[in-house]
């Protein structure tokens, strides 16, 4: 294990889960949380890469595919298990659908099938699963945040991104339903345009972008953690009156 | 009573038994828990996310399949060392009672449950009744039961349960390894009426000095929603949920 470091800022050290945490900017934003000290597990679908990435980082790898119902459940526990409960969960891992992109027209039903498994029903799904584990954390006082990593195609009808934009336009409009429903329960939700990167991501979709006119992801990593670093100093109170926690994590 | 027969566990017609000051008895829908319960009432309810805590594999010395239930740990801190039930050849649909016992377990034994190797450290107080320790690293045996493992069933269920059915709405910390069955009365809307009406609702007791001991979080509003780049979290909530890096500025 190499941990990158242990900044001591965060007491106690968050418990972050990042979904796509092998490539782009899923693994810097593993990077940048382990650098602040975070506890982190990650989730991807390639063993050997989530493997090299566990090595590196010191983080907790874990093998899944969100866009598979049956995958769910397991990550779920395993990240619960592993980091002892959870306080942010950023929806990262995402799916251009059709591979070049293609007009609407020309996509094919299983390409937006695919875009919707895995940018909006997985992220619904984990997010589902680790509720009880996120609102658990908002009990004991901890800053329990959800991050959807969005883009501007979910606003922006660019041709070709069909499939990409009406995924992640549906996620942030459910991200948003998420915050009004569980502000009670001191859970906040957020969905993130990360800007432009250099990506493999966006490799896929702009073969011939030069990547000197794109972002880092290491920049918007470092703004992700930035936003969940002072979501950390305010925890989201619940607006009840007669709200209680436990005092201790029960030991049994 | 009626045995449940399907794999649902939210049924709308499940009931709550009430049983009043006087000790007469409402069987009333399990909706109405909120109902019956007054401001500053105390509900505490097992947030336990279940684990898939059959594991089918064999008992390497003698080559039998064997079914093996988790059925305790003793701590949370580490999990290689569970007790648990070992039964011998066939499934859910026997009768638990009507299973066959295992071969002889002797400590040492090596048994093999899908891709997690064990060893039984001790027979305890009956031969169905063991100590196992897994071999390998804490994320090797995390991977092996959340993947190998199939939430304990029922024979009188037609359907085998999956992990989404014995998942409660506000299941947490993976300890348990059958459901808390009373949580499926919970719900996230429930849980706002509760809020609503001041019925102060906890999920986690800590056990010291024998005693359920809970921290009174302090008074205040809610403070929610996005920030900017480089702020702190607002403390009203802005119109909409949404952090756009490009501009840094809330949309």
């Amino acid at each position: 294990m190499n941990a990158l470091h242990s900044n001591a800022e965060w007491k106690p050290a968050p418990r972050i889960a990042v979904t796509g945490g092998t490539s782009g900017l899923g693994l810097a934003l593993v990077r940048e949380f382990r650098h602040r000290g975070a506890n982190v597990a990650f989730v991807a679908r390639d063993r050997a890469r989530v493997e090299r990435v566990a090595q590196d980082t010191g983080a907790a790898g874990i093998v899944g595919n969100i866009a598979r119902k049956e995958d769910i459940h397991p990550l779920a526990i395993q990240i619960a298990g592993r980091l002892g409960g959870l306080d942010v969960l950023v929806n990262n891992a995402s799916s251009l659908g059709p591979v070049p992109l293609k007009l609407l027209a020309d996509t094919e039903c299983e390409d937006l099938e695919l875009a919707l498994e895995t940018n909006l029903l997985g992220p619904f799904r984990l997010t589902k699963a680790l509720l009880g584990s996120l609102a658990a954390a908002a009990r004991e006082g901890r800053s329990a945040v959800v991050v959807n990593i969005s883009s501007d195609a979910a606003r922006n009808p660019y041709p070709t991104w069909g499939a990409y934009g009406a995924s992640k336009a549906a996620l942030e409009h459910m991200t948003r339903i998420w915050d009004e429903e569980l502000a009670a329960e001191g859970v906040r939700f957020v969905a993130v345009d990360p800007g432009d990167m250099d990506t493999p991501l966006h490799a896929l979709a702009v073969p011939d972008a030069d990547p000197a006119t794109l972002k880092r992801p290491e920049l918007s990593a470092r703004e992700i953690a930035e936003l969940v670093e002072s979501g950390q100093r305010s925890p989201r109170r619940k607006p009840d009156t007669s709200t209680i926690a436990a005092a201790e994590p029960s030991s049994q | 009573m009626i045995a449940a027969r399907q794999p649902v566990q939210r049924s709308p017609r499940a009931k709550l038994g009430v049983v009043k000051a006087n000790g007469e008895i409402l069987h009333l829908p399990r909706t109405a828990l909120v109902d019956v319960l007054n401001r500053g009432d105390l509900v505490v309810a097992n947030d336990a996310a279940t684990l898939p805590a059959s594991l089918a594999g064999g008992h390497v010395p003698t080559g039998a399949p064997i079914e093996v239930r988790l059925a305790g740990r003793h701590t949370l801190t580490e999990a290689h060392c569970f007790t648990a039930i070992v039964f011998g050849a066939g499934d859910f649909r026997t009768r638990t009672e009507d299973r066959p016992p295992p071969p002889p377990l002797t400590a040492g034994d090596a048994i093999v449950l899908g891709s997690l190797t064990a060893r039984i450290e001790r027979v305890l107080d009956h031969p169905r009744c063991v100590l196992i320790r897994f071999e390998g690293a804490a994320a090797a045996i995390w991977e092996g039961l959340a993947r190998s493992g199939k939430p304990i069933q029922y024979a009188h269920l037609a359907m085998p349960l999956a992990l989404w059915d014995v998942w409660t709405a506000i299941a947490g910390p993976p300890v348990s390894f059958e459901p808390p069955s009373a949580g499926f009365a919970l719900d996230w809307r429930m849980l706002a009426r509760m809020q609503a009406k001041g019925i102060v609702f906890a999920t986690r007791a800590c056990r010291s000095t024998n005693r359920i001991a809970f921290r009174l979080l302090p008074r205040s509003r809610s403070g929610a929603g996005v920030a900017p780049v480089g702020a702190s979290w607002p403390s009203e909530r802005p119109s909409c949920a949404r952090w756009n890096m490009r501009g840094a500025s809330v949309t």
